[in-house]
């Protein structure tokens, strides 16, 4: 590593990798000095996230990453971690016990044999969890960067997503940290954030997702174009002729997943078909139609089957063609459509409940909901605004309000079509989507 | 522009951009949360929010974390923030 290259730039200033190891190397020996085993790591600062993954790591204990910071998902998890590290302010952090004396932790060596866990959403109610090697993503970084290394250079490396998922840990973290690039600090939220990056006259690297480059409405002349990964959702083609003929981007779209890592990638405009990534096999499952994957970027030695229905060509070249199962992406996050129904279905007041992925102004969620007996009866006296903020609160300790239905309505039985069955088609129409709109991913 | 105007227009612009069902300005409580419980808003309705708040008033939206949240949780606010851009403070 190039000691002369900051590790992190922050708003506060640059960080070294002196500085660097010293935070880690005092976090360590304090956790060294506590019996937990399992730490929950739930931060929204990018750098004191990644010196708390290292200090974990460090003292060989086991780093964890929660699908989000939702005190529900901390509540339903909590047997999977003994303790939380965290800058949140709504989150009650893991009182440490500090180390005696001043001897910081001396060189600590990682074995490639230890672990990140992730969760993520799962096919049925509850999250699923994977196990990560350091093995796997260091192999996986590796082919990331003599892919795309060339053409990065010394980039300084910017990003809208979080550290905390699969996507953003590589790409933004550790990918950097492995190839000696620095990482900006905080994370980017808004078009005009990203106009006034664009305008800079160096290097630059942005790690996104279509929930903000669909949003981008500047035109600009860039001399120097940033180069751009984009994941976590399909960068739909409007976006992408949008990003090309007003600021002349091919953003690079990875396709992957928490169990799979990254599969695939493509320049959509130079290329709409998907092609793998170096190292990963990838086949078409004949029973499902979906993308199967064999890869050393994940530690199951078995072949992987993903929800990604697929069109493969003799090349290997695909297209993907929808979804097997009900899992969804809403602005870039997971949301298995069973398991919210699942835990709607809960809820004191509903006897039954169907929810629907619409791509109408925005991509939401929306449910169609059966109410029972007292829900009816709190509807008459109190109005659907209030029963719908009473269910939408209720669920808000569990999934991200992004996920949450932002549209719903109430009915006494399910629409029929003129066939007599509840269709998509159905359910669709309780909303006024005009059709062409609808998204079948 | 009078606070009181800005507001009515701010509640309209949420409303409006939104597309928030079932609801008037009226409906909304000044002072009341926008995120999370009060009007349940989310993180892309503040990226909408953001939008068109830059194209309408060319309102600038800072970087720092605790001032966003400051700004965006209730419609007064808004207004401050919003008034105070105006006025060149």
């Amino acid at each position: 590593m190039n000691v002369e290259v900051p590790v992190f730039i922050r708003a506060k200033g640059a960080v070294y990798l002196p500085q660097f190891e010293r935070d880690i190397a005092v976090l360590a020996l304090t956790l060294q000095n506590n019996p937990q085993q399992r730490w929950a790591l739930c931060f929204n600062d990018s750098y004191r996230f990644t010196v708390a993954l290292f200090a974990v790591l460090a003292t060989h204990k086991q780093p964890v990453l929660l699908p989000n910071n939702q005190s529900g998902t901390l509540a339903v998890l909590q047997n999977e971690y003994d303790a939380i590290l965290s800058d949140l302010p709504d989150i009650v952090v893991t009182p440490l016990k500090p180390a005696a004396g001043e001897t910081v932790l001396q060189a600590f060596v990682l074995s490639d044999l230890q672990t990140i866990t992730f969760f993520t959403s799962g096919s049925t109610g509850t999250p699923k969890k994977v196990q990560r090697s350091l093995t796997a993503l260091r192999k996986e970084i590796k082919v990331l960067e003599a892919l795309f290394g060339a053409d990065l250079q010394d980039a300084k490396i910017y990003s809208s997503v979080s550290h905390q998922h699969i996507y953003g840990l590589l790409f933004y973290v550790l990918w950097p940290l492995y190839a000696g690039r620095s990482i900006v600090s905080p994370l980017l939220q808004y078009p005009e954030n990203l106009e006034t990056l664009f305008k800079r006259t160096e290097k630059i690297v942005l790690i996104s997702s279509p929930t903000l480059l669909s949003r981008l409405d500047f035109k600009l002349d860039l001399k120097l174009k940033p180069i751009i990964f984009t994941s976590g959702g399909l960068l739909k083609d409007s976006s992408a002729q949008i990003l090309f003929a007003n600021l002349g981007l091919m953003p690079i779209e990875i396709l992957g997943s928490t169990e799979t890592s990254g599969v695939a990638f493509r320049q959509q405009i130079k290329q709409p078909l998907w092609q793998a990534l170096p190292e990963v096999l990838l086949g078409r499952d004949l029973t499902t139609g979906c993308l199967s994957v064999q890869s050393p970027f994940f530690d199951e030695q078995t072949t992987l089957v993903m929800g990604d229905q697929v069109e493969m060509n003799s090349q290997g070249l695909f297209k993907l063609i929808g979804r097997a199962d009900r899992i969804v992406k809403i602005e870039g996050k997971r949301l298995s459509l069973i398991a919210i129904e699942q835990k709607i279905k809960e809820h004191r007041l509903v006897a039954d409940v169907q929810v629907l992925k619409l791509d109408a102004h925005r991509q939401l969620l929306a449910a169609v909901i059966i109410l029972n007996e007292p829900g009816k009866a709190l509807l008459q006296e109190q109005g659907k605004r209030q029963l719908d903020l009473l269910l939408q609160t209720w669920l808000l300790p569990f999934y991200e309000a992004v996920l949450c239905p932002k549209k719903i309505r109430y009915v006494d039985s399910w629409p029929l079509n003129e066939q007599g069955k509840t269709t998509q088609l159905a359910l669709q129409e309780l909303f006024d989507i005009k059709l062409k709109r609808i998204l079948s991913v | 522009m009078s606070q009181s105007h800005l507001d009515l227009e701010i509640k309209q612009l949420i409303i409006k951009v939104l597309h928030l069902e079932d609801m008037t300005a009226a409906d909304i409580d000044s002072e009341a949360p926008l995120f999370g419980t009060g009007l349940g808003l989310d993180s892309i309705d503040a990226l909408e929010l953001g939008i068109a708040l830059k194209k309408k008033y060319n309102f600038s939206i800072e970087l720092d974390e605790e001032d966003n949240r400051k700004c965006f949780a209730t419609v007064n606010n808004l207004v401050a923030y919003i008034s105070a851009q105006q006025a060149g403070t």
